[in-house]
């Protein structure tokens, strides 16, 4: 089969593809009801991002690295950051739910519920996001009403994300008087099996040249739940992003304040303390290869291999 | 201010904050993260742009945002000071260790930090400063306050200044002048066929205002209180002639014929017979031949600087100058260039040839008489060939004799590489053509290609001074002449070099 033929193969799938379950397969795009937004200044805005690495020395060994963490900006100035030191758990197939479960106690105070697999690289994703929820709660703490909680990703749960984690922090974040968003540079959402965000930002471009907008395509369902959106953060951003609001404040106040935080020369468009926060926790290559390293220098296996080597 | 992020022995990287204003050239110190008390003398060699950032494309993609948003969009860059740097290269140009600076043979730790230099890494520095000072230590545009400049015990050892017209070549000529003559203990004759040394430019002080003891002045002009420029006809001999104008075989061969009639008086015999005369007796040389030797012998003449009394010349009070320790400023402002080149030759080689005289025959005096610099402008004019005139030779064979030449020129590209190679210490300044800083390059006895980017972009009055005797190539920024006149003292008689061990 050429290349041409299989692209065309993964088209037609993704046309048949039943993942538009947001938009709504009946609604047209036409339909969408565009807002313009100004930057907003003055609120506080934090930023939690987690990063993971599964470090494989040998011999089938996992070492799981995962490191999370926040900061906050208030003024355009970044006023803290709290990130955790690498957190690093050998993982197989065996003791794998052991350690999500404590960890899941340990954050949320609560007995897991069915994890379903227990693969090691799934069971570190898990880990992770529980490590993100621990640092939200922290950056809430530092939060005050009006201000903005950023988290990178959507707000609903998903495979990775225990529903629990989500209902606590919604109801801290009320409680407190500040606005979560989630911001997903991967919506997950497609229209007539094409990418349903480039869509949109396409329209509101012809609609809206060189302006803030956003678009509301999935209405709040219940109190505390999570309204999403199409956004455009900054008129000379590359890109619009799905936006997940759960908060007491309009939208426009909400997306125009954390506009105000996306005119970063190198992001435009995109909230800088996201991206901020995602360079403080990534774990780069060469940490995880000394950590690798340690694991393969202090395992007792290495030295037998070695004193049994030659005889 | 910088720590080292890569390199090797040869080049150290640094990363250096985006508002640090470094500049080439620019002089650090770097204290080594590791080993206590071990210090590197770094010189910046290059600036470049540093980006801290996951993609590649990072600022070209910022730049293309800025372009589109200037004047349209508020926009704002949030840890510039983390995301942006400059990457900055350096020469390591020795390890400081005590009061000198030895070769270095290996790197900084890794992340130790540079610094400005301090007045306790000066002392090293200073000892490789000289008794000549020409101007302070330059660390990037900035002087330090160091004097630097030459050792005279290094004028045997030829001496060549090179720099495009402008670039400051006649004020540094006068700031060695003066600090020769500050210092006392070496002799200079000075060759100035533009006669801007003494009276100075317009505008700038001469050497005249330093009202000096110990500089004396000959002059082709007619100037008040200055002794007159004049050699007796015996001192020009006919190879002076033959090296100085260009001349056909059948000249040359003429000039000989010359020489074999009338020895030392060929000069003044062939200016006193008429020209038939000439003809007559020298059957054998075409009339065209003798024609046009008369007339240049004629020309001589009419200058008004060979006596004809052969006797009479300054060449002896000149050397008596020298050996005396002062400065011998000789004007030849007022003649052709050929005459200027003719007299200078004459001088310059009465000079070698006493010294080189007293080597051979008189030990101790020789012992006693300072070593002497003979200083040549425009020198590409007699330094083409290597082997003609008396100035090659100098080049050759005076450092044998404690007799140096300084060749100054803005075309190093024509002087000849043998001659060239004899210079040990050049002072580079602004060079407009690439190939006067190659040829100078590789004349160098010290590797110049790492500060190829300082010198392209040398200031007037900036230069570098390469010579073996320097652990490193020393960058200065050359006194201004007026200002060194307003602040010259000169002390008492300097007390001579009495056993100068390197020449005996």
């Amino acid at each position: 089969m050429s290349v041409q033929e299989q692209i065309d193969r993964i088209l037609r799938e993704m046309e048949s593809d039943g993942s538009t379950h947001i938009f709504g397969e009946d609604a047209e795009l036409d339909d969408l009801e565009f807002h313009e937004f100004e930057p907003m200044e003055g609120s506080a805005v934090a930023a939690v991002d987690g990063s993971s690495v599964m470090v494989e020395p040998y011999g089938g060994i996992k070492i799981a690295v995962i490191r999370a963490g926040y900061v906050v900006y208030e003024r355009g100035e970044r006023i803290g950051r709290n990130v955790s030191d690498m957190q690093v758990y050998r993982m197989d197939f065996r003791n794998s739910s052991d350690i999500y479960a404590e960890k899941y106690r340990e954050i949320l105070d609560a007995e897991t519920p069915e994890l379903g697999e227990t693969d090691p690289n799934y069971v570190m994703q898990r880990l992770r996001t529980l490590e993100e929820f621990r640092y939200m709660f922290m950056a809430l703490e530092e939060l005050k009403e009006g201000d903005i909680l950023l988290i990178d990703g959507a707000l609903r749960g998903d495979r990775h994300t225990p529903d629990r984690g989500m209902a606590l922090l919604s109801e801290m974040a009320q409680d407190r008087g500040v606005s979560l968003v989630g911001i997903s540079k991967d919506s997950g959402i497609m229209h007539n099996g094409l990418p349903f965000v480039p869509q949109v930002d396409r329209l509101a471009e012809e609609r809206f040249p060189r302006k803030r907008w956003y678009a509301k395509v999935l209405r709040r369902t219940s109190p505390g739940k999570e309204e999403i959106f199409v956004a455009k953060f900054n008129p000379y951003g590359e890109h619009a992003f799905r936006t997940d609001i759960i908060s007491l404040e309009t939208v426009s106040e909400v997306l125009g304040k954390v506009s105000w935080y996306a005119s970063d020369i190198a992001y435009v468009g995109y909230p800088y303390p996201l991206a901020d926060a995602h360079n403080e926790v990534i774990i780069r290559g060469g940490a995880a290869e000394d950590i690798g390293y340690m694991v393969e220098t202090d395992l007792p296996e290495r030295f037998h291999r070695k004193l049994d080597r030659g005889v | 201010m910088g720590i080292v992020i890569d390199g090797e022995v040869t080049e150290i990287v640094l990363r250096v904050p985006y508002d640090r204003d470094i500049q080439l050239g620019e002089l650090l110190v770097m204290d080594d993260d590791v080993f206590e008390g071990r210090r590197y003398l770094l010189r910046v060699t290059g600036i470049g742009y540093g980006y801290e950032a996951a993609e590649g494309d990072w600022a070209e993609r910022a730049a293309g945002s800025m372009i589109l948003m200037d004047g349209k969009e508020e926009y704002t860059m949030y840890h510039r000071e983390r995301r942006l740097y400059k990457e900055v290269k350096c020469l390591p140009m020795g390890r400081i260790e005590g009061d000198g600076i030895s070769p270095v043979k290996t790197i900084p730790s890794h992340f130790s930090r540079s610094r400005e230099p301090e007045e306790s890494d000066y002392g090293a520095l200073r000892r490789y400063m000289g008794d000549i000072p020409v101007g302070r230590l330059r660390s990037g545009e900035r002087a330090l306050d160091i004097e630097a400049g030459i050792s005279g015990f290094n004028f045997p050892y030829h001496m060549g200044i090179f720099a495009t017209t402008g670039m400051g070549k006649s004020n540094l000529m006068r700031v060695l002048a003066g600090s020769t003559m500050r210092n006392g203990r070496y002799g200079m004759l000075i060759m100035d066929p533009h006669g801007e040394y003494y009276e100075g430019p317009s505008n700038e002080a001469g050497l005249r205002d330093l009202h000096s003891r110990r500089l004396r002045v000959y002059s082709s002009r007619n100037m008040a209180g200055i002794s007159a420029l004049q050699v007796s006809y015996r001192e020009i001999y006919t190879s002076d002639m033959a090296s100085i104008y260009s001349l056909s075989d059948a000249q040359k061969e003429a000039l000989g014929i010359f020489w074999r009639e009338f020895r030392g008086d060929w000069l003044l015999e062939v200016h006193d017979h008429s020209f038939d005369e000439l003809v007559e007796r020298f059957e054998r040389i075409h009339e065209n031949t003798l024609s046009v030797l008369k007339r240049r012998v004629d020309n001589i003449f009419e200058m008004g600087i060979v006596s004809e009394d052969p006797n009479y010349s300054v060449s002896n009070q000149i050397i008596n100058d020298l050996v005396e320790g002062r400065v011998v400023l000789v004007d030849s402002s007022g003649l052709r260039e050929e005459e200027e080149l003719l007299i200078s030759s004459v001088l310059a080689r009465r000079v070698f040839e006493h010294w080189q005289n007293l080597f051979l025959n008189n030990e101790q005096a020789f012992r006693d008489i300072p070593p002497v610099l003979i200083t040549l402008e425009e020198a590409q004019r007699v330094l083409q060939d290597a082997k003609k005139g008396v100035f090659p030779r100098i080049a050759r064979e005076g450092r044998k004799f404690k007799v140096g030449l300084c060749a100054i020129s803005q075309q190093p590209k024509l002087i000849h590489e043998h001659i060239l190679s004899q210079l040990n210490t050049l002072f580079i300044m602004g060079l407009s053509d690439d190939k006067d800083r190659e040829k100078l390059g590789s004349a160098s006895k010290q590797d110049l290609s790492p500060l190829r980017n300082e010198i392209k972009t040398l200031n007037v009055g900036e230069a570098i001074i390469t010579s073996p005797f320097t652990p490193f190539a020393i960058p200065v920024h050359i006194y201004d002449f007026s200002e060194y006149a307003e602040n010259y003292e000169e002390e008492e008689e300097g007390t001579r070099i009495e056993h100068d061990e390197g020449f005996v």
